[in-house]
Formats: C-alpha cells, sequence, structure tokens
C-alpha cells in the first residue's frame, strides 16, 4: 500500500490542476486516470470542439474574403486532414498535462479507480492510501430515451470526434450549448445540418437576445433548426418527428451530461434532492469527511474553468488555510458560436429580484469602426449595473471574440470596478471593446455615438 | 527637492477643506506661486499655488473629496524624482504662509499633527462609494482581500458591526438621509451647512422695531459735506451710520457681542463687526476687525474695502471670519421687517429694513413726514432674553435718534 496525502481520482480541468495546486502546496499527491489526460474538456469536449470551430471559421472567411474581392478557387476540405489536425492539438495539450504532473512530482496512476469504505483507493493492483480524497470524476453524455435509438448507430461527443468522413448530412438531437457549437463547427465544412430540440427553444441557458442573434446566425447558415419537437422514434437514416421525418447520414445525440457518479454512490455520498449531483460545502467537502468533489461531479456551471477553480479552492481548504468561496456571479459562461456570447453574473430578473435598483445597458455593435471594418457587426454588449453605486452586477457579451473581450469586464468586476471606472477608462481604437466603454457610458446617459 | 501642498487652515474654524479643481494634472511642469488648485472651505475658494518649481508629482485626492486641514493634498518636485508615499492625513513637516496664496492671516497657520496615522489604505473602488454612502470611517475597517484591500464584503461587514442604532441610521442613509448641502456648489454648500447648524445650535428669536431716522439723515448730510470740503474719500453711507450706532450699542450690551459654541460662552470687549454680502452665487460675511476703534470715516474706507475683496472673491480669509455681531442690510431690496439668521456662533444680528416714509404728529399737534428705519433683531435665546435684546434695540435707537453721539 502506497500512502498519500492526497489522492485526485480523475484527471480533468478540474483534478490535474488541484493535483498540481496540491503539490505546490507541499503534499504528496497521486492522480488516477482511466481515460487520457485532460479529461472531457481537453480530449472530447472544450479543446477539439474549438478546434474544429476555427477551421469552420476559416471556411467562413474566405467565402468572406471572396465577396469582398480576393478571389480563391472553389474551396475543398480534406476533413481527415482537419481531424489530423486537431488530433495534433489535443496531443500537444495532453503532452503538456502529463509534463507538468512530472515536474510537480504528482504520481499518475492509469486505470479505473474503486475506492472502499476505508478510503484505499485501488487501482488495478495497485493500492492507495491518501489522507484526503478528491473526487473530479466528471460527466458523461447523457442518452435520452428514444424509440430505436439504441438500434442506430448515433455519435455522442464521445466519439464526435473521432469521426473520419465528412458526413453529408447531420442531425443533432439537442439545442443546448453543445448542440449548437457543433453545428456551427459543421455547417461552413458543407454538411446539411439540422438541429431537433424538444424543449420550446434553444440555448434556453442563453440571455433571449443573445438567443436571437444567434437563431438569425444559424438561419444564415442554412442549419434548421426544429423546436418543440416530438421525436416518435429513431431509424438507420432518418428521425420521426409527429409532423415529419428528417433525414441523415450521421446522427448526434447531444442533450446534455450526467455526472459519473459511481464512485460516489458507493461512498454512499450525499447527493442533491435530484439524486444527480454530490452534495458539498463552500470548500467542497461532501458530506463524508476528508472527502471531496469538484467539477461537473458537483453541478453548478458545468465548465472547464469553474472545475478547475473548485479544485484549486478544495486543496487550499485541506491544507487549512482560509479561502475566498467562489462567486457564482464571476464565472464566465461562453458560447463559441459565431458571434460569440459571453455572459457572467446576474440577468436583469435576477439583479430585480435580489434588490438592486437595476439599470441595463445596451449598445449594439452595429455602429462599431472595428466590427464594421471586420464585416462582423452581429452582436451587442449589455450591462446589466446597480444604478446606486454603479455595481457590475452581469453582462452578456454577444460578438466577435467576445470570449476574450469579456475579461475586461470581469476584471473590473472582480477588482470591484464600478461603472464609473469603466466609463472612464480610456478604450482603444478601434476595437470591438470600444463598445465596453459606450455601454458604460450610457449608464450615465453620456454615450457617444449613440 | 521636495515641496508639499497642504490644506490650509483657511480661519479658526476650519477643519477640512475640499477640493474644487485641479488646475494641474500629475506630471505638469508647475512654477513656485502658480495655482496648483482650488480648494474651498466652509467660508470661501482658495487658489493653493505650488511651494517651489518643479513638476506636480502626486495628487492626494480627487474633486469634491474633502482632506483635513494639514493633510497632504499633493507634492511637487523635480521630473522623476520619487514621490513619498503619501499617508492618509498625514500632516506635512513644513508648511509656511507663504505656500498658501494670498494667505496674510495670522491665524492661517497649519495645525501639525504629530502622529502619522496610518499606511496607505487599499480599497477597491465599490467598497469606497459604499463606505462614503454610510459614513463609514474606511481607517477603521479591516481588508480582507488581496494586499489587506478592503472589499464590498468587508464594508458589508463592517455595516452589520455598527451599533445597531448607527446600523439603522446607515441603513437608513442608503435610502433616504442626504448630508446637508449635498449636490450644491461649494459655496451654496457651506451657506446650507452654516445655516441648518445655525438653526441646531441656537434658540433664536426675532425682535422688531421702528427707529425715527430723521437726525441721523441730516446728521449725514452734514458729515457728508464737511468730508467733501476735506477731501476725504469715504463714502458715508447710511449702513455706516447704522454700524457705528450698533458698535456703540454693543459696548453697552456685551452679552450681545458674544460667541457661544462647544459649551462657552465668550463676551469680547472689542467689536468685530460682520457685514453680510451678497454675491452672485451666495453670501458671505466679510468681517470689519477691532471697529470699535474706528472712526466714522475709517469705518466706511473699511466696509467699502472688505465689500469688494469678498464681491471679487479677492477677501483674504482671515477677513471672513471671527465676527463677534453680524448687521445684514436688506433696505435695498425694499425689504422692512425679517428674521435674518444668527451667524452662528454669534449671539446676536441685526437686521436692517428699508427707510420708510411715514406721517408723525409733532409736538405741537402738526403733521410732518418722517423717516423710520425699520430694524430686526434676532438674538440667541439661549444667552439673552427678550428683555434684553428689546434694551439693546433701545440704546441703539436712542443713538441713531441722536446722532451727534456717533461722533463724541
Ligand atoms: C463538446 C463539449 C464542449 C465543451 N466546451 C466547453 C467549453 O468551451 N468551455 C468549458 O468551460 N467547458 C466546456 N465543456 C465542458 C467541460 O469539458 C467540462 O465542464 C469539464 O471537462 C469538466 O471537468 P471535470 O474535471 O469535472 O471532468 P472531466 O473533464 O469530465 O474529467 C473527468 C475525468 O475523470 C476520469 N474518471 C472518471 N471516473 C474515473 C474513475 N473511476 N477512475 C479513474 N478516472 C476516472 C474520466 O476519464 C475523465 O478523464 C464542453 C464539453 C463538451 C462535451
Amino acid at each position: 500500500m502506497k500512502s498519500f496525502d492526497l489522492i485526485v481520482i480523475g484527471a480533468g480541468p478540474g483534478g490535474y490542476v488541484a493535483a498540481i495546486r496540491a503539490a505546490q502546496l507541499g503534499k504528496k499527491v497521486a492522480i488516477v486516470e482511466k481515460n487520457a489526460l485532460g479529461g472531457t474538456c481537453l480530449n472530447t469536449g472544450c479543446i477539439p470542439s474549438k478546434t474544429l470551430l476555427q477551421h469552420g471559421e476559416a471556411v467562413e472567411t474566405i467565402q468572406k474574403a471572396n465577396d469582398w474581392g480576393i478571389q480563391t478557387g472553389e474551396i475543398s476540405i480534406n476533413f481527415g486532414k482537419l481531424m489530423g489536425r486537431k488530433d495534433q492539438v489535443i496531443r500537444t495539450l495532453t503532452n503538456g498535462v502529463d509534463y507538468l504532473l512530472k515536474k510537480n512530482k504528482v504520481t499518475l496512476f492509469k486505470g479505473t479507480a474503486t475506492v472502499d469504505e476505508s478510503l484505499v483507493v485501488t487501482v488495478g493492483s495497485e493500492k492507495l492510501k491518501g489522507k484526503d480524497l478528491l473526487l473530479a470524476t466528471g460527466s458523461k453524455p447523457f442518452v435520452p430515451p428514444i424509440n430505436g435509438l439504441d438500434e442506430v448507430d448515433y455519435l455522442t461527443t464521445d466519439n464526435f470526434f473521432n469521426l473520419e468522413e465528412l458526413p453529408e448530412s447531420m442531425v443533432i438531437i439537442g439545442g443546448g450549448v453543445i448542440a449548437v457549437e457543433l453545428a456551427f463547427a459543421m455547417a461552413p465544412l458543407g454538411t446539411n445540418v439540422t438541429i431537433i430540440e424538444v424543449a420550446q427553444n434553444i440555448l434556453l441557458t442563453e440571455d433571449p437576445d443573445a438567443r436571437e442573434v444567434i437563431k438569425g446566425q444559424l438561419k444564415a447558415k442554412g442549419i434548421q433548426t426544429i423546436t418543440g419537437a416530438e421525436i416518435q422514434r429513431v431509424t438507420e437514416k432518418e428521425v420521426v418527428l409527429a409532423d415529419q421525418t428528417i433525414s441523415f447520414d450521421r446522427l448526434l445525440v447531444a442533450a446534455g451530461r450526467s455526472p459519473n457518479r459511481e464512485l460516489a454512490l458507493d461512498l454512499q455520498l450525499q447527493l442533491d434532492e435530484n439524486e444527480k449531483f454530490v452534495v458539498v460545502n463552500e470548500q467542497y467537502e461532501t458530506s463524508k469527511k476528508h472527502i471531496y468533489a469538484i467539477g461537473d461531479l458537483i453541478g453548478g456551471y458545468q465548465l472547464a474553468h469553474a472545475a478547475s477553480a473548485e479544485g484549486i479552492i478544495a486543496v487550499h481548504a485541506m491544507a487549512g488555510e482560509p479561502i475566498q468561496p467562489i462567486e457564482q456571479t464571476k464565472i464566465p459562461r461562453c458560447v463559441y458560436t459565431q458571434p460569440e456570447i459571453a455572459s457572467f453574473g446576474l440577468n436583469e430578473e435576477q439583479a430585480k429580484r435580489a434588490g438592486f435598483d437595476v439599470e441595463v445597458t445596451k449598445t449594439p455593435l452595429a455602429g462599431n469602426g472595428k466590427a464594421i471594418a471586420m464585416d462582423s457587426t452581429a452582436g451587442f454588449i449589455k450591462i446589466i449595473a446597480d444604478r446606486k453605486f454603479g455595481e457590475i452586477l452581469g453582462a452578456v457579451i454577444v460578438g466577435h471574440g467576445a470570449t476574450e473581450w469579456v475579461g475586461e469586464l470581469l476584471a473590473m468586476k472582480h477588482t470591484e470596478g464600478t461603472m464609473h471606472e469603466l466609463a472612464s477608462m480610456i478604450h482603444a481604437h478601434p476595437t470591438i471593446s470600444e463598445a465596453i466603454g459606450e455601454s458604460a457610458n450610457l449608464f450615465f446617459k453620456q454615450a457617444i455615438h449613440m | 527637492m521636495q515641496g508639499t501642498i497642504v490644506m490650509p487652515k483657511l480661519g479658526m474654524t476650519m477643519k477640512e477643506g475640499t477640493i474644487v479643481e485641479w488646475y494641474k494634472e500629475i506630471g505638469d511642469p508647475v512654477a513656485k506661486g502658480e495655482a496648483v488648485l482650488m480648494i474651498s472651505s466652509d467660508k470661501l475658494n482658495q487658489d493653493i499655488e505650488a511651494p517651489i518649481d518643479g513638476m506636480l508629482l502626486a495628487r492626494n485626492g480627487e474633486v469634491d473629496d474633502e482632506l483635513e486641514v494639514g493633510a497632504v493634498i499633493g507634492v511637487v518636485g523635480a521630473k522623476g524624482s520619487v514621490v513619498p508615499e503619501i499617508e492618509k492625513n498625514a500632516s506635512a513637516p513644513t508648511v509656511t504662509a507663504a505656500e498658501i496664496s494670498k494667505t496674510t492671516d495670522q491665524q492661517s497657520t497649519v495645525e501639525k499633527s504629530s502622529e502619522s496615522k496610518s499606511a496607505r489604505i487599499f480599497i477597491t473602488p465599490l467598497a469606497r462609494r459604499m463606505a462614503a454612502e454610510n459614513e463609514l470611517d474606511i481607517q477603521s475597517i479591516k481588508g480582507t482581500g488581496g494586499n489587506g484591500r478592503i472589499t464590498k464584503q468587508d464594508v458589508l461587514r463592517a455595516i452589520a458591526e455598527l451599533p445597531k442604532e448607527e446600523a439603522a441610521v446607515a441603513a437608513d442613509t442608503v435610502k433616504t438621509r442626504t448630508k446637508v448641502g449635498e449636490g450644491l456648489t461649494p459655496m451654496r454648500k457651506a451657506i446650507a451647512q452654516n445655516m441648518r447648524n445655525s438653526l441646531e445650535q441656537s434658540a433664536q428669536l426675532t425682535l422688531h422695531r421702528k427707529v425715527t431716522a430723521d437726525s441721523l439723515l441730516d446728521f449725514q448730510k452734514l458729515l457728508a459735506k464737511e468730508i467733501e470740503s476735506n477731501a476725504i474719500d469715504a463714502r458715508l453711507t447710511l449702513t455706516v451710520f447704522l454700524a457705528k450706532a450698533t458698535v456703540l450699542a454693543l459696548q453697552s450690551l456685551k452679552k450681545m457681542n458674544a460667541t457661544y459654541a462647544e459649551g462657552r460662552l465668550t463676551e469680547f470687549d472689542e467689536v468685530h463687526l460682520g457685514i453680510a454680502t451678497s454675491l452672485e452665487n451666495g453670501l458671505v460675511v466679510p468681517v470689519i476687525q477691532n471697529a470699535h476703534q474706528m472712526t466714522i470715516s475709517q469705518l466706511a474706507k473699511e466696509m467699502k474695502t472688505v465689500s469688494e475683496a469678498a464681491r471679487n472673491g479677492t477677501a483674504d480669509p482671515g477677513l471672513l471670519t471671527g465676527s463677534t455681531f453680524t448687521i445684514t442690510n436688506l433696505g435695498a431690496t425694499g425689504i422692512e421687517y425679517f428674521t435674518p439668521i444668527l451667524n452662528a456662533p454669534e449671539t446676536g444680528i441685526l437686521g436692517v429694513g428699508a427707510l420708510q416714509d411715514e406721517l408723525t404728529l409733532t409736538e405741537d399737534g402738526s403733521v410732518k413726514v418722517s423717516k423710520k428705519i425699520p430694524l430686526s433683531l434676532t438674538f440667541d435665546h439661549q444667552i439673552l432674553d427678550g428683555a434684553d435684546a428689546a434694551q439693546f434695540l433701545g440704546s441703539l435707537s436712542s443713538i441713531i435718534e441722536s446722532p451727534f453721539r456717533l461722533v463724541l
């Protein structure tokens, strides 16, 4: 039996980051991973999806350039090469994680971990004993019960990124962030994409105005969106709805994710009221002492950077340090569509309910010099602020590169700057982020260009 | 070499000053004696000059910030020299009256506080706004953010830790209460604060009385001729005569020539007479120091000088404080009687109205037109009673009616 200060199970963005930080704090750390380092994020999530989206965007940039007067021939897609590039991107990053674990002297055990009541972790023939245990087992695609699905060769995000041939047509069941992003990735390559959503609308987690912009773009890309769908059954080549039948070359089911709770169940950890996610306190300790849980396993925002931030807090708490609990309103949420959506904090409704004297300013990008020059004016900036102190309560940015420049607003909020500071800050010209300054000045009824 | 600019003490009562305007940005070159910023005390605006040639290296406050007297407002030094950390409420070790522009008043020395309280305070912009709104002293708030920075959470905690009543007030403040003078120009703000303060601190009562001015007007004409033929440069207005009469009446009732503040009643032998003077944007009270030692023509000259200086905004600060009794004259506006508000902490103020024509019966039973001056005397009923005030008005009236007493 090998003993450690901390054993981390799962090497996704939650687990590997926590392991490295614990090692930096002087702990003897082990990490167990049954698949590839980097978890969902690096292998079947954030990174491959963003790589494919980049390919789609490149195609569209070339198409736009042709409109402007840069003539190219017919665009032809070498799908195998594109997927090879994606693999290369993943490899670069997973190798990086491997290097970092070694550098920080975190011991890696490959295999599936099981845990017994005395908190002994078994991986193959190895038995490990840790003072603390951190569960970072993440999540897997949720596959809803649909007639006939079992009998067809459908894809989930677990194997979608292994596609070898570009499908001629693709149906995506699901209308959430992941589904819509993948539609944006595939359509420009030439795949005829249809989104089938059972709910009354797509992107229900997003701001309604943002949703409208994205729906407009989906339409422009020829992506068909069917909402309020009644799926009766699925056959080898068709999805049969109550009122129509949609045929496909490939079918992708992207209807949400469910946590990998096996170990949590074995350990009889307390789950939330829906029996879905593991319940933790502000330090990410579960109902059992010395067992911590983070990331997609505990719900909340199921995002890579949330998982990492939680992991860091957890290990500092284990080390007995005072911690600042994560404020949910400071976690950015990004959708990598075109234009991108980046948001954080409260929406108008929530802010009002929280008792703030709410002022919402919205600045469209239509008049923004850089956006016009880039031929990318779809989008807006919406800031939700408190009238009294000018506190920034939340924001929604829809625009080219929004996921990058939301950082400005986040930094302002994180350091507790207010609309006063935002309004007097000097933005570079021309930039799309100038619209942030405009929005802040609009708060004081002093926007220049509106 | 570096020179610090500190908040000057413009008069006895000044505790803090407000930054009205910065004329210079950090990095701007400044010449010794050049105005760097304007501050306002509760009485007036004042340009503050650079103590030495150099460059403005640091500014310790923004427009509308209030700083204690003696606090460092800025630093001037050679280009590129290192600015010492400006400490909050730190007092400058070397400050001379010369550094304070146009200040000749001996009172205007800077109080040197011996303790230099705290190191620089880090506080987030949001926390600063919340603390200000709740009137919390940020020096007393413990910061828990990075670098000991005071955050929103820390301010909320400090509010929660306030004693119940204060917390209620603080919470209340958040919604309804505004500070006296808030949102007004510095001048109006000072007036608002002075007026409210006056009404809060004293028990004011006004007596009215008419006095016959015929003899005084005759006397005025007589003296005016005299002055003209002697080529004396002074305009003998009715106010001058009334001022002189007031000085004499005050000397016979010291309780009216007094101040009452912070639990101390001070009666004065000397009379420093405040003359309320309206300006375009407000009101100031220039003071004629030692009015009791002046002849009528001296008084006339001095009144002209101080009121002009006050109107032009060039009055030196010493001119605007230290009065022991105040006269306010609304005669020019046609007003008869009114209820002047005490110029705190004084115990009396005399309001003069417009001359009135009245028909009176002479001793022989015939009717004649006579000029009357309506007088309004407000006094602090804490210190004086109606009888005292009536006595004062009585002696004032008898002097006005027998004006030769003004020159005896
Ligand atoms: C297509 C797609 C796109 C996404 N895009 C984004 C994005 O753009 N931005 C973003 O923030 N998030 C994105 N996400 C979500 C993000 O990937 C997850 O929120 C994040 O990976 C969660 O991290 P985690 O560490 O909690 O779990 P995971 O990344 O799921 O890692 C858990 C790891 O634990 C391992 N494991 C589980 N059980 C055991 C066991 N018993 N023994 C050993 N190992 C075990 C698993 O093999 C896995 O490697 C995306 C997800 C998908 C599917």
